[in-house]
């Protein structure tokens, strides 16, 4: 039976992995950033549950690494697929992480004597947190491997560092390798499954907020990465310049998102996620305000209109239905003040917050469009991947033998987008059993 | 939807408001005034003869676009507004406009076929042409330093000083004693007739002339003249002088002589937000000073707080003492490109100041103003 | 004043023009001048339209402007003698305002002699005949103001 490329090491591409690996199949799973776990990895908690993300995720993780019919590829991209489906040429560009990952065994010893240690933002936590040119993107990665960031290093850029490489002098693996090159892989599968997931907004562009000129406006993923435990500032959420803890916070929903000027859609989870890091708020600090200002409540899944009355009602979340049309700076104190129309009473008035979180819109990554015309498969005008039968068959792209999952071909949810994959990998399977020769409906 | 709401509606797309209040939340009025451009919308979507024209509210709107710049459902609200007042003045009724209204009434005057106007007695020792390629179009700045004697508002300085630069880059302009007003607040007040009348006139006259390209020293005129006026047939290229003279100097026709002396600069809404002008102005005024931007600066800059003299009160003196106090924080100079927002922040300074502020030391020049200032003291 | 030529050519130019002239008059001075006038039955033309104000103070430039849009040829304005405002400085502002107003009148082309101010008392009331007559021909001879609604 012939092999599946998954592209893209989110929660969706892992599952997709997984259940085809526990059939039998030998799946390449390909991610072109260091380490498997996509936005996942990147969240505190979970909605309904409050389930720790990163906890649910990394068992899961482990799995591809250690699953013997799983290849990981990090580091990689596809650029390119011939053939048809049962048939595919699938050739992948492994960029050199000049670290041999058959002797690293990520100790991490490399990272505490490198040159640019602590002056490089590191991707992971949105540049909240510093890394050096030879980093771990997280601490839960997989696979645990270290990888030299080329334009940063000293050595690989100008070919000198200091007198010797001392993450070469300190790894007693002998794992670093400056001569490490691309590889190109040519591999033969029968089908491919994309779940290439999403990426953020960036509301600097929108002048009415801030973002970018007040310290204390934060995005939903920032946040993220400032209440886990695991992130920056080991869970706290420190309001700039004094870095006690917030008395007041307010959420802004949908920016750049319902937006016609911007990404019209709504992106499906930002109501939730919303209500959930409220919600948080309140568990670390009970005593700080907290105000989501949204135009509507999207809660669609099980047991999620139930969460948003219990963050009303139990956590004292509160809700207003009104967007804001402009977020103002003290400019001693930093503390921000929402201007919004009060659809109560009608009137403009002003609301203090210490911190201020904008709901930016998911967005499908801006290499989607190159990497649908590597496939040879149709995306929309927002760069979502198309699929022939939107109501039937919500998975098989326009060229047959390849299927999405996730994010990537329309906003969803977590649940969602792992069904989703699981539906995926199934129909991907059909393909390889009817290349086999086998399966009536051929 | 009844013939009545269909125009101001459909044309702007003002059926795709959410009514999430985005715009009321930026709106400088809405902070003084109980005033809500959402609420405006919400009545035309939901009276069916356009009620709305006997609000005495839609009187209030400063036409400066911050709303536009942050609906999420690109909704045109200065638009909307503008063919609701036009309605409303069909029907008879109108704004309180400041002056007496006599502002107006000279336009109105101006659009009548015949009487000619002795507008061009400033030019006295000025190079300027009978007919040629390019025109200065002057507006109103003829009218303005009588009409705000009290204020001295320096604006017949801003028509001779743009000619001053023309001149010293060897340009001898065009400037038509057949010009008149350009028709900008007639247009923003709702008497579209007369607008019409006069822009019919005004494009006559340009291309009767053979002019290709007019320059003006008027934010609003740039923006009637480069948009409203292409809609009654005029295919003429418009500069506001800022721009021609950034030209002029990145040519090296205009010498200007530097100077370290602290300015910020106010972006006019007509310049700005209304055409996306942001750039030039700034280049050419880097050359003769130094510029420091006050933290509402482009696209998020402050209005001058009063459009088309509309509706001018309270809530537009606070909003003038916001923007003043803001440029006062950050130099000793305000530059404007507009002779309007030029009058009505002379006039908030000119006023006792709001209680619990106190009124800054503060010059403001317009910028054409201040390149011929430059262009003496390069001489010397 | 207009000169004997002008009216000799212009007489030949516009005859059968009638000039409309509107008189802004105060209430405490000239408006009871007219009155005098009136009641000593002494003629004054009927091209006048009399408005009374309270003081010639409260004339501000839009009330001269809109009379000659909406079809005034020109426009009177009459108030205390100085000294003698019911308002102690009205006339003087009317005197700034008039001024003023005489200045716009000049840039817009219109001719100056088309907005007269005058002091009169409420015993003059022959000097108000007088200076209506005397401007009512100045103003037929000017010929008409050229606005006006159609």
């Amino acid at each position: 039976m012939k092999d599946v490329l998954v592209v893209g090491g989110g929660v969706a591409g892992i599952q997709a992995a997984l259940d085809l690996a526990e059939k039998g199949v030998k799946v390449h799973l390909v991610e072109k950033t260091p380490s498997i776990g996509g936005r996942m990895a990147q969240l505190d908690k979970t909605f309904p549950t409050m389930d720790c993300s990163i906890c649910i995720l990394a068992p899961k993780m482990a799995d591809c690494a250690d699953h013997p019919n799983i290849t990981m590829h990090t580091c990689s991209e596809l650029t390119g697929l011939e053939g048809e489906a049962g048939k595919f040429r699938a050739t992948v560009l492994k960029h050199a992480r000049h670290v041999d990952a058959s002797k690293c065994t990520g100790c991490g010893k490399c990272t505490e004597v490198c040159r640019m240690k602590g002056r490089i933002p590191n991707e992971f936590d949105f540049g909240l947190r510093k890394r050096g040119a030879i980093y771990l993107p997280f601490l839960q990665a997989v696979p645990r491997v270290m990888n030299i960031d080329e334009k940063k290093c000293l050595f690989l850029k100008a070919g000198k560092c200091g007198e010797k490489q001392l993450c070469k002098e300190a790894c007693e693996r002998g794992a670093i390798d400056f001569d490490q090159k691309d590889e190109t892989l040519a591999l033969e599968v029968g089908a491919v499954i994309v779940a290439t997931g999403f990426d953020l907004f960036d509301p600097s562009e929108m002048f009415e907020y801030g973002y970018g000129r007040f310290p204390n406006v934060r995005t939903a993923m920032e946040y993220e990465r400032l209440i886990c435990a695991s992130g920056p500032t080991g869970g706290h959420l420190e309001v700039e310049p004094t870095k006690e803890h917030p008395r007041s916070m307010v959420f802004v929903q949908c920016v750049g998102a319902r937006d016609l000027r911007r990404s019209p859609f709504c992106c499906s989870v930002c109501c939730m996620y919303a209500t959930k890091e409220a919600v948080l708020v309140k568990e670390h600090y009970p005593d700080t305000e907290c105000t989501i200002f949204n135009v509507d409540m999207r809660a669609l899944g099980k047991g999620f209109e139930e969460f948003v009355e219990r963050a009303r009602k139990e956590y004292g979340v509160r809700f207003v239905r009104a967007r804001p049309g402009q977020i103002t700076e003290e400019p001693l104190t930093k503390k921000l003040a929402v201007w919004y129309e009060d659809p109560a009473s009608g009137k403009v008035t002003s609301m203090e917050a210490d911190i201020v979180v904008l709901a930016t819109a998911l967005v499908p990554g801006a290499a989607t469009a190159a990497l649908a015309r590597t496939l040879d498969i149709e995306i929309d005008e927002h760069m979502f991947f198309k699929v022939v039968d939107p109501l039937m068959s919500p998975v098989e792209s326009t060229r047959p033998g390849v299927f999405i999952a996730g994010y990537c071909e329309t906003p969803k949810d977590i649940p969602e987008s792992v069904a989703q994959a699981s539906g995926a990998a199934a129909r991907a399977y059909e393909v390889l059993v009817r290349e086999k020769g086998g399966a009536a409906n051929a | 939807m009844s013939d009545q709401t269909a125009g101001p509606v459909e044309k702007t797309k003002a059926y795709y408001c959410v009514e999430c209040g985005k715009c009321t939340g930026i709106c400088p009025v809405s902070r003084g005034l109980d005033y809500s451009p959402r609420r405006m919308v919400k009545r035309a979507l939901e009276e069916p003869e356009l009620e709305l024209v006997r609000d005495k509210q839609i009187w209030n709107c400063l036409t400066c676009k911050l709303c536009s710049g942050v609906c999420p459902s690109g909704v045109d609200y200065i638009d909307f507004i503008k063919i609701v007042r036009s309605r409303a003045f069909a029907s008879g009724l109108s704004g309180s406009c400041s002056q007496g209204g006599q502002l107006n009434t000279l336009s109105r005057m101006m659009a009548t076929e015949g009487p000619t106007q002795n507008r061009n007695f400033w030019t006295e020792g000025l190079d300027i042409a009978g007919k040629g390629e390019l025109m200065y179009f002057v507006g109103c700045l003829p009218y303005f330093d009588t009409v705000f004697e009290d204020l001295k508002p320096g604006t017949l300085d801003i028509a001779k000083s743009t000619v001053k630069i023309l001149n010293a880059a060897g340009i001898r302009p065009v400037v038509s004693p057949a010009e008149r007003c350009c028709g900008h607040d007639l247009l923003w007040s709702g008497d579209a007739d007369a607008y019409r009348a006069l822009a019919r006139q005004n494009i006559r006259e340009i291309k009767r002339l053979g002019v290709r390209t007019v320059v003006t020293s008027c934010a609003e005129c740039y923006r009637t003249l480069s948009q409203d006026y292409r809609e009654m047939g005029a295919d003429f290229e418009v500069k506001h002088i800022s721009q021609l003279a950034a030209e002029l100097v990145e040519q090296g026709k205009l010498k200007l002589a530097a100077s370290d002396r602290k300015v910020t600069l106010h972006d006019a809404c007509r310049l700005g937000r209304h055409s996306g002008v942001y750039e030039q102005p700034r280049d050419v005024l880097r050359k003769v000073a130094s510029l420091v931007e006050m933290p509402r600066n482009r696209i998020s800059a402050g209005c001058c707080g009063v459009g088309a003299f509309q509706t001018c009160g309270a809530h537009s003196k606070r909003i003038q003492m916001e923007r003043l106090a803001e440029a006062g924080a950050v130099a000793g100079t305000l530059v404007t490109e507009c002779p309007k927002c030029q009058i009505h922040f002379k006039c908030a300074l000119k006023d006792k100041a709001v209680p619990g502020t106190s009124t800054p030391e503060l010059e403001i020049i317009d910028l054409a103003s201040l390149l011929a200032r430059s262009l003496e003291a390069g001489k010397q | 004043m207009v000169h004997e030529g002008e009216v000799k050519a212009a007489e030949k130019a516009t005859s059968g023009f009638e000039p409309k002239v509107v008189a802004f008059c105060c209430n405490w001075c000239s408006y009871a001048g007219a009155d005098l006038t009136g009641v000593s039955r002494m003629q004054y033309s009927s091209n006048i339209r009399i408005i009374r104000v309270m003081c010639s103070g409260r004339i501000e430039p839009n009330f001269v402007l809109r009379a000659l849009e909406l079809g005034a040829d020109g426009v009177l304005v009459a108030g205390c003698h100085i000294g003698d405002c019911h308002y102690i400085s009205g006339n003087k502002e009317a005197e700034k305002q008039i001024a003023r107003t005489a200045r716009l009148l000049e840039i817009l082309g219109v001719d100056k002699r088309r907005l007269k101010l005058e002091w009169i008392s409420a015993s003059e009331g022959q000097k108000f005949a007088n200076t209506v007559n005397e401007f009512v021909k100045d103003v037929r001879t000017l010929g008409p103001a050229g606005y006006g609604r159609k």
